[in-house]
């Protein structure tokens, strides 16, 4: 408030020459007001403490209710309170939530708001401040709460209707069309006996109420121990699709995680983006030396889907290593057998020579393309050629009309 | 707690339109003029016996109350001619108020005795009293449309947000503003001060007796300024309600929700506020501040009275001095005549006594000291917090007193270096000086009175350097670049050869190199200086021994 120190000097002047008593008092009530409204305003802003509630992992499509709890620890009322927490603007628009209160003595009060989870991340929430002050506008107090709240919202999950993976796992629990693959523990029926079958596989107690000899039809089923390998290199995108198509492929991904997850598959993650979380990311350099996330190794159950889901929310495009050396350095640690599949935007010879090697060494592979050019057709002989199915999916809307179902051979 | 709302869904009423608020602001201002009226009413009361000053202040009530309509429907059309008319017209009619009120207020008899004199003397209408009492009138009424218009100022704005949905909101939301509400408020806080001197001038010039209100010796007077706590009152519900309004005019551009309850309890809290403040400052001794003042004010005239009566001394030594010269010389004549009686000294004025200290006092007393001690612990304890690692950083150093003695000690250092540096300025200036056409030179170089810079220290080194060589007999010509000069010189100073080249190739490189020089490379160059100067003065004084 401007001129009031100096009408303060004027008053006090006035007070001590003209000697009147009463021009004291109001010297003292106008510096009172003052120097005491201002305390009160600072000592109640500082008793002011703060929690943020929210669900630390949401869905895609979510629509999470952020609830901020402002509580008065003092004795003193605060006058008024503006409250300004800041959000990310892929979770609400405009990127912050304000209001204004006022708080009575140990009162606490419960404010809420909404985010609109419509773009898979991680994000961090806030820093709530806080600005109050007293009656006459001559103090101001601002005050920061800077919690470390985070949010992880999963990319879509699309639900397939099937998907069409190859498997040279034994005893699984998916079915499978080579009868190579029966599994003794699952008998689907009774069968007459046929010269070469096994004396193992005769069920004596029913060629016994049958009066000739039956064998044993055992259900031919493969495990599909399936390790998800996701390209986000920045350059295996075209530039007029990049966002589009990086964001697809982890929606693939997470679909695909989530379909396996589901028929009690093992399953497990591999990419060469970029992990926020990670220690000295080191940003976006062209070299082979950036580090990548860790693979995951194929992991049964809900907990290794949530990190799977964990990491393809947080991760991101980056200038790394492609994803022919990623295949090369990370599929050392897999089981014989287990399934690989490989997200990308680019098929190139470099990556058909590294999918070359994988089949030779034991994988079974499946390709998918989600920026696929023009020569697509000739791609998916290229790759039945190595015994590789290779899908296209160009939207979303692929994964809904079961794509990942169709096939994959030319 | 119910839910914040949003402060726009009220709708921003137009500039000018009166506000549900305005019902309990306008008479508030207008209270506010009364009372400073009221204190104009009492001071001229002292000097006109007999004058009602009540009628002053509801004449400055009703001028306050009619000032801010007026001003408000004059702003209402644009033209300056109509809004100058409205005026004219609302002055014609305050005038005329004002002047029966005067009248009325030296009673009936009087009023119409002076209205027989109007009717045939009509300049008679304008007196003293009219133009002063006028005068007032329209301070107050300025004043109060001045702090209307601030209030008004304060509110919401009248532009009404796009919708939320549409792509305009976005850059309506993130539009520049001009920080309308808080000039307001400044301005506003601003007249409120003016006004309480205003009132506080007159309130105690009709308090106090005119011929003893410079000497400070005059009794305290006690007693309640009522107008002048209505006064200090009304300001800060105004002050606080004025913020308040700043305040949701922000919110409202900013499109935060309010909640429900702020406004009833702003309104509450302020006035319990108040109210404790007041009741606090009661509980405040006002003697003890008065005998403090008195107290300085009793040094300060000591002071001026031993100052005066030293000077009056000295100077009738010189006049003792003077009259016996003049008397040794014969010029003055010799006065047989008895000295004058000494002036009777004046009988001094009683100076009331204050009343003995009772209970009360002694318990407003300590509670004045309570406060003081309290407001001193208080800073003290900030300060030391605020600084956590000053308190350590003392006791490693031996303590407070430790610290204090190694402060003082720094301290006269800085000031002898600071001592020596200007006498060898001043004496290299004496020195420049005397050499004939280095004053005229001299008035330039006042540029070298501010900081150098390192490049400036290595020029002005190497002119001194060449102040040196001259002086020696061997100065550079106009056309001479550096090097062409210390390959001519170098042959003449033998003894300082080595320096000249170093100076030169230092100079060189401060005058155009890209790079500053460093400032260890300073002392090493001072050090040539001295020792070419050395040598430049055993070749001056070779030379004069054997001339």
């Amino acid at each position: 408030m401007s001129g009031l120190a100096t009408f303060l000097l004027v008053l006090l002047a006035m007070a001590a020459l003209l000697r009147v008593d009463f021009f004291f008092y109001l010297l003292y009530l106008l510096a009172g007001l003052v120097v005491l409204g201002r305390l009160w305003a600072q000592h109640a802003a500082h008793a002011v403490a703060s929690e943020r509630q929210h669900p630390r992992r949401v869905f895609w499509g979510e629509r999470p209710w952020v609830r901020l709890t402002v509580r008065n620890k003092g004795l003193l009322p605060l006058l008024w309170l503006q409250v300004h927490d800041s959000v990310p603007i892929q979770l609400r628009s405009p990127n912050f939530y304000q209001a204004v209160l006022s708080l009575g003595p140990h009162e606490r009060v419960t404010l809420s708001y909404q985010l609109d989870c419509h773009r898979r991340g991680y994000y961090s929430l806030g820093p709530l401040t806080l600005q109050s002050g007293d009656l006459l506008g001559t103090a101001r107090i601002d005050l920061s709460h800077a919690t470390p709240d985070t949010l992880v919202v999963y990319p879509r999950i699309i639900p397939f209707t099937g998907v069409r993976l190859p498997s040279r796992a034994l005893y699984g629990s998916l079915p499978s069309r080579q009868r190579i693959f029966e599994d003794p523990s699952r008998v689907m029926g009774l069968r007459d006996y046929a010269p070469g079958d096994s004396p193992r596989h005769i069920a004596w107690k029913a060629s016994a109420a049958c009066g000739r000899l039956q064998v044993r039809r055992y259900e031919p089923t493969v495990a599909l121990d399936t390790t998800i390998f996701v390209d986000l290199c920045r350059g295996s995108y075209s530039p007029m699709r990049l966002w589009v198509a990086t964001e697809l492929a982890i929606v693939t991904a997470a679909s695909l995680a989530n379909w396996l997850v589901e028929r009690r598959q093992a399953v497990g993650l591999g990419t060469n983006g970029r992990d926020p979380l990670l220690p000295g990311d080191g940003g976006a350099t062209a070299t082979e030396t950036l580090p990548y996330p860790p693979t995951m190794l194929p992991r049964k159950g809900r907990p290794a889907l949530t990190h799977i889901l964990d990491l393809l929310a947080r991760v991101e495009m980056v200038d790394g290593i492609g994803l022919p050396a990623l295949l090369r350095r990370e599929t050392r640690r897999l089981g014989w057998g287990s399934t690989v599949v490989a997200i990308t935007g680019r098929v190139d010879e470099g990556l058909f020579e590294a999918l070359a090697a994988l089949r030779r060494s034991g994988f079974s592979l499946a390709l998918i393309s989600v920026d696929p050019s023009a020569q697509f057709q000739a791609v998916r002989r290229r790759a039945a050629q190595l015994g590789v199915p290779a899908f296209e999916v160009w939207e979303e809307a692929d994964l809904e009309r079961g794509a990942l179902a169709l096939g994959g051979w030319p | 707690m119910t839910a914040p709302r949003r402060s726009s869904d009220c709708p921003a009423p137009a500039p000018g339109a009166f506000r549900r608020s305005d019902a309990l602001r306008i008479p508030l201002i207008a209270s506010m003029m009364a009372a400073i009226a009221l204190s104009a009413g009492q001071l001229a009361s002292r000097v006109f016996p007999g004058f009602d000053p009540a009628l002053l202040a509801l004449m400055a009530f009703l001028a306050g109350l009619e000032g801010i309509a007026g001003d408000r429907l004059a702003r209402q059309f644009p033209e300056a001619s109509i809004r100058l008319r409205l005026h004219f017209s609302e002055w014609v009619v305050l005038l005329a108020a004002l002047r029966l009120v005067l009248s009325l207020s030296q009673g009936p008899e009087a009023f119409a005795a002076q209205a027989i004199g109007w009717w045939a003397h009509p300049h008679t209408l304008l007196d003293g009293g009219l133009v002063a009492a006028g005068v007032l009138l329209a301070t107050v009424w300025w004043l109060g449309i001045q702090m209307s218009r601030c209030l008004e100022a304060l509110g919401p704005e009248a532009d009404t947000p796009p919708p939320n949905d549409s792509a305009a909101f976005y850059a309506w939301l993130t539009r520049p503003l001009e920080d309308r509400p808080g000039e307001a408020r400044e301005r506003l806080s601003r007249l409120i001060f003016a006004g309480a001197t205003l009132l506080l001038l007159m309130s105690g010039l009709a308090r106090l007796d005119l011929q003893l209100a410079l000497s400070l010796r005059h009794p305290a007077v006690a007693g309640i300024v009522g107008n002048a706590l209505l006064y200090f009152l009304l300001g800060f519900v105004l002050l606080a309600q004025g913020h308040y309004a700043s305040l949701q005019a922000r919110w409202q551009r900013q499109q935060v929700p309010v909640g429900k309850v702020l406004g009833r309890r702003w309104a509450v809290l302020g006035i319990v506020f108040a109210l404790g403040v007041a009741l606090l400052a009661l509980l405040l001794p006002v003697r003890p501040s008065l005998a403090l003042f008195g107290a300085a004010f009793r040094a300060i005239w000591g002071l001026f009275v031993v100052v005066g009566q030293a000077g009056l001394a000295a100077v009738a030594a010189v006049a003792y001095l003077l009259e016996m010269l003049l008397r040794l010389l014969r010029l003055f004549p010799a006065t047989e005549s008895a000295a004058p009686p000494p002036p009777a000294m004046p009988a001094p004025q009683p100076v009331p006594q204050a009343p003995p200290t009772g209970w009360w006092e002694a318990i407003q007393g300590l509670v004045l000291w309570a406060v003081l001690a309290a407001v001193v612990v208080y800073g003290a304890t900030r300060f030391v917090r605020e600084r956590r690692g000053l308190w350590g950083m003392l006791v490693a150093q031996g303590g407070p007193l430790a610290w204090l003695a190694r402060l003082a000690a720094a301290a006269g250092r800085r000031l002898a270096g600071l001592r020596r540096a200007a006498a060898a300025r001043w004496r290299g200036v004496a020195e420049r000086a005397r050499v004939p056409g280095h004053a005229a030179a001299l008035r330039p170089r006042l540029r070298w009175l501010r900081p150098r810079t390192l490049r400036e220290h290595v020029w002005l080194l190497y002119l001194q350097t060449l102040q040196e060589t001259a002086r020696a007999g061997h100065p550079r010509a106009p056309a001479d670049t550096p090097y062409e000069y210390a390959r001519r010189a170098a042959p003449q100073l033998p003894e300082a050869s080595e320096e000249l080249q170093r100076m030169t190739e230092a100079f060189v490189s401060a005058r155009y190199g890209p790079h500053d020089p460093a400032p260890a490379d300073l002392a090493p160059l001072r050090a040539a200086y001295r020792r070419l100067r050395r040598a430049c003065r055993h070749l001056l004084a070779a030379g004069r021994d054997s001339g």
